[in-house]
This record gives structure tokens, sequence and C-alpha cells, in this order.
């Protein structure tokens, strides 16, 4: 096992899904909840998109940063809310490293919020091949 | 008579330019150190790397791209290969390493680097007051350019390792073994002796 590699074992796959659950508190004043399973399910998204994207990541994940920004989205409902955690997990990485670093992930999550209730009406689809993609453009100028 | 201490390891059969992992490698060769504790060393590395990345990058992002965390180890056992070299024998380098472990060898190794930080600016600020006008242009040029651009641009926090700049004025020195800061400590202080003899 390479040296990086010891960041990504299946011990820290669980404890990331208990870290991911803890934000049931904050998302389910808006009726959107995540099962055990999602929740497993989305750490192993987050590596995978890590390993994809070529990043480590050494901080609490950018979960909590998500969900407390997208759970008041009026776009978002429990049935599509697992899904949209998914397609806002890879499109947060590709356009990391996209925007090569330029905004912190406080500042892509914030783009990604307005674009998405705004011109993206809800579609992550939109988001990822317009919006962002354009933003990427314009801070690579 | 001169009697020599005998130790198991010899400096001469490690590689100066990757010092710790030769340290290990030999340690282990030798079964000075068991698998667990080379494991354990491991985990102290990786938790120092976790500490350095969240220090360096944390307050703008809980993710770098591997690029970054392989430059930032890189830089970690940069810093602990400076460490063990303040030990004279690689035998108590080792034994210092055991006994207490990555962290503080981490931070004897950031306390060697600064002194030569210093070093170097102190030895700079010589070669600059005693400069000639109609001194060579390699040497104008590495003493007011390339010496001061290391000294803007080095960071021993996230890459010890990178000695950032290539000086041209030649010098009489044999740097095959030295890299990152070593190398322009040993150079600045090479390129001082041989400029206060022609002097």
């Amino acid at each position: 096992m390479s040296r990086l590699e010891l960041f990504k074992s299946n011990g820290l796959m669980l404890r990331n899904a208990s870290n991911i659950l803890k934000y049931n508190e904050i998302s389910k004043n808006f009726g959107l909840v995540l099962t055990q399973k999602q929740a497993l399910m989305l750490a192993y998204v987050r590596a995978d998109e890590l390993r994809y994207h070529g990043r480590l990541e050494f901080g609490e994940g950018i979960f909590g940063k998500l969900i407390e920004s997208f759970c008041d989205s009026p776009y978002i409902t429990q049935q599509s809310y697992f899904e949209t955690l998914c397609a806002l997990t890879e499109i947060f990485y590709y356009y990391k490293n996209e925007t090569e670093e330029y905004l912190s992930d406080a500042e892509l999550i914030d783009c990604m919020k307005r674009y998405f209730n705004g011109s993206c009406k809800g579609s992550t689809e939109l988001l990822s091949t317009r919006e962002m993609d354009e933003l990427a453009r314009n801070l690579k100028r | 008579m001169n009697i020599e201490k005998f130790t198991l390891i010899k400096r001469q059969d490690l590689n100066e330019g990757a010092y710790f992992e030769s340290l290990m490698e030999k340690a282990l060769e030798l079964k000075l150190i068991t698998d667990n504790a080379i494991e354990a060393i491991q985990d102290e590395c990786l938790n120092l790397l976790a500490q350095n990345l969240r220090r360096a990058y944390g307050d703008t992002s809980d993710s770098v791209s591997e690029e970054r965390a392989k430059s930032m180890m890189d830089s970690i056992i940069y810093t602990l290969g400076v460490g063990l070299k303040t030990l004279v024998y690689p035998d108590e380098a080792l034994d210092f390493l055991l006994k207490n472990g990555v962290n503080t060898l981490y931070l004897r190794g950031v306390k060697r680097i600064n002194e030569m930080l210093l070093g170097i600016r102190e030895m700079l600020d010589i070669l600059q007051n005693t400069l000639k006008p109609n001194a060579d242009a390699l040497l104008i040029c590495t003493v007011t350019k390339t010496l001061p651009t290391f000294l803007k641009k080095y960071n021993p926090e996230i890459a010890a390792h990178d000695s950032v700049v290539l000086p041209i004025c030649p010098v009489d020195f044999n740097f095959e073994k030295y890299n990152g800061i070593e190398y322009i400590f040993a150079y600045t202080a090479a390129l001082l002796s041989e400029t206060e003899k022609q002097a």
C-alpha cells in the first residue's frame, strides 16, 4: 500500500459515513434525511471522486458544507436528495481541479448553490455543463 | 592513535540526498529496526502530513491535489533527513528517532533548516556588501538575483526539498550529494569562501 493510500481504507469509509449522518440533524428541518446505506454510499462516491480526480482529503470533508448549503434548496426533495448530493459531489471535485484551486471550498460551493437555485433551476446537468463550465473558463483567462 | 567510533551503519553507505529513506532501508537490512516499527513511523509521517496540509491549506480547502500532497510528503521526509543529519552517527540518529518519534525529529529538522536559512542570509549580506562593480557578471547575477530569489521563494513548510533556483556562477565544489536548502547553503558557503580568497 502506497503512503497516500492509507488515507483511503475501509475503516475510514465507515467513519466518514457516520460523519455524514450527523448532518441529518440540520437537513431534517427541511424534510431531507439520508439513510445509513446512503451515507456509506456517499462516502464511497467521495472516495472514488477523490481518486479519479487525483485529490486527497485531509479535513472534515465537503459534505457538511454541501448539505448546509443545499438543504434549503426549493429544488431538492427527499426523493432526489441522495442523487443530487452524489451529483454535487462529482461536480465539486471536478471543478475544484478545473478552477485550479483558485476558489476556496466555501466559494466554490457558494457559486454552485447560486447557479443551482438560480439559472439552473435545480438541474445538476445544466450546473455542470453550462454555468460551472463557463465559470472555470472565465477563471482560467 | 585515532580511534573511530564503531557504528553498525556507516554514513558513507547512506544516500545524502535521500537520507531518511536510506537510513530506514539500511536499518531494516541490518535488522536494527522491525517491520512494525517502520509501520509505526509511516503512520506518524501520515499524521504529520495531514497536520501540515491542514496548516498550509486548511483555511480554504479540505482537500488538495495528490501532487501537492506528494510534495508535502517529500518535504516532510527531507526535513526528517535534515534532522537525522544533525546527529553525527547514523546509529545515534536511528536511536533518536526510535526513542523520540517522528514529530520531535521533524522539529529538529525544522530548526536546522531555519539555522541554514539564517546562515544563507548572513553569507549573502557579506557577498552583497563586498561585491565589486567590476566583478564577474555571473557572480553579480548570482549575488543580486539568484540567491535573493531563493530566500524569497523557498518555503520550508511546503517544499523543504526544493532548492528553487539553480545558481550559475561556477564554484569549485562537488554538490552532487546535496539537494534542497542543503545545496544552496553549501553553494553559498563555497561561493563566499572563493570570493574571500580572491579579494
